[in-house]
């Protein structure tokens, strides 16, 4: 019980938040960056609002029927999958729910942190965590955040680093791509020691990961790279498309 | 927590204030500076269609399908590339969804919200046809002003978009 006590006291105390995201994306259904707030789950659809989260039956594809809405919390913000799990993030907290029974998501954990802008992404034990006190969310704060979701109804904050104003954010493999200042890349492969490997100067708020593929997209430019895996530092600029 | 509601009321409430005379002060902190775009639900029911190629204003929300690259026009609708080629996405079209912020892409079905409402929008493969299969009425909350107001809203109209005063 102190245990637990305390596990909450310092989670209260560092804030974090964790969303994961790390949509296991089947052909049939497209895939969307980590400011979603749409996610298709095999015959489901998911949507969070500012308060809500809401679940469709899409078995029938083109007849959604709404199946479930429960209260959340405030000012929610975005929402991704990963294995069978949902993250939710918000301005104030992450919270994680299980698909174990599709129609009744059930929360299993509920992280609060510091007020501030919070897209997540998840692969298996780890969720990574933005938090952006630039972006008048409120908070000041802007950081990198990972947490130990092994024990998926109790993530741990395991480190947390300070960026300039970060924002989406998507995984590669072993590595981990974050729209900083500019896109920064880290490698992720060793958790306890996360460094980075390489930077994209380029301005975005948001990315998709697709095969070897990036997409980025900023307020004036999208921008697509290809990617190799062997070797993240080197980066094929394929277009610049300006929006 | 009372100060949260109290101030949730107070915003509340003045949100009922009409919001078009534009000689007022766009300061009054009682008043939004932001207009409410409205259309009656008919109108807005039918306004779901497929344009030409349009500028873009600003950036939203991006989604991949298949070779298409979708790009959100927050409140107005997605800017459609076929992206078969990376090196060279190219704009194909514009699917016009008022109040739309996210969409979701099933096989040809997309989800989208329409202002409060979700709709199911049937595509083909060239992504040059669309028939709304279903809308779930109201099923998401109204939109809030960017400085934190309800709309006024008469029976029948739906709100689709604010945008800032011009005095």
């Amino acid at each position: 019980m102190k245990k637990h006590i305390f596990y909450i006291i310092l989670i209260i105390a560092f804030s974090c938040d964790s969303d994961g995201q790390l949509d296991t994306v089947s052909q049939d259904t497209g895939q969307g960056g980590s400011l979603a707030q749409f996610t298709i789950v095999n015959n489901y659809l998911y949507t969070v609002d500012q308060s809500s989260l809401n679940v469709f039956n899409i078995s029938n594809l083109e007849k959604p029927v709404q199946v479930n809405t429960s209260f959340i919390g405030f000012d929610i913000e975005t929402l991704f999958h990963f294995n069978n799990d949902l993250y939710v993030g918000s301005q104030t907290g992450m919270f994680i729910y299980s698909l174990d029974n599709p129609e009744e998501p059930k929360q299993l954990a509920a992280v609060s942190h510091f007020r501030a802008c919070d897209p997540v992404v998840a692969k298996q034990n780890y969720a990574f965590v933005t938090l952006d006190g630039s972006a008048g969310c409120g908070g000041t704060l802007s950081v990198l955040e990972v947490y130990d979701t092994s024990n998926i109804s109790e993530p741990v904050l395991i480190s947390r680093r300070n960026l300039v104003a970060p924002k989406g954010l998507g995984l590669f493999n072993n590595f981990l791509f974050v729209c900083d200042d500019e896109i920064k890349i880290f490698d992720i492969s060793n958790i306890n020691e996360i460094k980075l490997v390489h930077a994209l100067n380029v301005s975005a708020f948001d990315v998709i990961i697709r095969g070897n593929e990036l997409i980025a997209i900023g307020n004036t430019n999208l921008y697509q790279y290809q990617l190799n895996e062997n070797d993240i530092k080197n980066t094929t600029l394929l277009s610049t498309l300006n929006i | 927590m009372k100060k949260i509601l109290l101030l949730g009321l107070i915003m509340f409430n003045s949100s009922c204030i009409y919001l078009g005379h534009e000689e007022d002060d766009i300061t009054d902190p009682f008043e939004s500076s932001y207009k409410a775009i409205t259309l009656n639900r008919e109108a807005f029911e039918q306004s779901t269609v497929l344009l030409e190629e349009q500028p873009h204003e600003t950036s939203g929300r991006i989604y991949v399908k298949d070779n298409y690259l979708i790009i959100n026009e927050p409140n107005k609708g997605f800017h459609i590339y076929n992206n078969v080629n990376p090196k060279l996405p190219i704009n194909i079209g514009f699917l016009k969804v008022l109040g739309a912020t996210n969409i979701s892409i099933k096989n040809n079905v997309a989800y989208i919200n329409n202002a409060r409402d979700l709709i199911a929008v049937k595509l083909n493969s060239e992504f040059n046809t669309i028939e709304i299969t279903k809308r779930v009425k109201n099923m998401f909350p109204e939109k809030v002003s960017p400085d934190g107001f309800l709309p006024d809203l008469e029976e029948n109209e739906v709100l689709v978009n604010w945008v800032l005063k011009t005095n």
